[in-house]
């Protein structure tokens, strides 16, 4: 199965729904699909505001020290996310930043772990970018 | 939640030490899985984050109790974030 989104002011985006915590309701959320940021074997999966992860959080997870652009020791959560289109929900663990940290207009990041669980890419249509189950 | 409570602190503790086993013996039994601490005791140890959360929560319904490490996972790290700005 395969999702594409169009570009964000031409950068590369993810819908993520998550669960809030507690009534089991679900809110989207636009990330940066930033292979630049973690590793494949970093212990997070998103970058999300402090306020979101607040609100998505079911478990606190070890603290990750974070370089370059967003610098820092910073807590993390674990969340609860969701790509409907690919029948896809899955625990992930957040870190969670100040807002201001965040990229512009976007409500977080879709860090390298998590866009290598997929393919990812444009699939041919340079205005967009996708995801495809493995 | 962000900020971890006492008891968390010391759950911290706890799977900093069983991070440092995991990551240096090779017969450690927390090696690759992700791990659940509550009140100073594992109670979780399993293969997938959700198996561990859902261990811990069926224990501690309450989500500022516990805390869930990736035993195997390097915490003293720096993981870079290249760049987040755009126009």
């Amino acid at each position: 199965m395969r999702i594409l989104w169009e570009l964000s002011r031409n950068r590369p985006v993810v819908e993520v729904q998550f669960m809030v915590a507690g009534n089991g309701q679900t809110v989207t959320r636009t990330l940066l699909a930033d292979t630049g940021a973690g590793a494949a074997n970093a212990p997070f999966h998103l970058v999300l505001a402090e306020e979101d992860c607040l609100l998505f959080g079911l478990c606190a997870a070890a603290p990750v020290q974070l370089s370059r652009a967003i610098s820092g020791a910073f807590p993390a959560v674990e969340v609860t996310a969701s790509i409907l289109a690919l029948s896809l929900t899955q625990h992930v663990i957040a870190v969670a930043v100040p807002s201001r940290h965040l990229p512009t207009n976007l409500h977080g990041i879709a860090a390298f772990r998590f866009l290598n669980s997929f393919h990812y890419g444009n699939f041919g249509d340079a205005t967009r970018f996708g995801l495809e189950t493995l | 939640m962000l900020q971890l409570t006492e008891e968390q602190e010391h759950d911290l503790k706890v799977a900093a030490i069983i991070n440092r086993e995991a990551r240096s013996d090779p017969l450690s039994p927390y090696r690759g899985k992700w791990v659940a601490v509550l009140r100073d005791q594992v109670v979780a140890v399993d293969d997938t984050l959700t198996e561990a959360s859902h261990r811990l929560r069926s224990l501690e319904p309450d989500r500022n109790c516990g805390i869930i490490i990736e035993a195997s996972a390097d915490y003293e790290a720096e993981y870079e974030i290249w760049g987040v700005r755009g126009s």
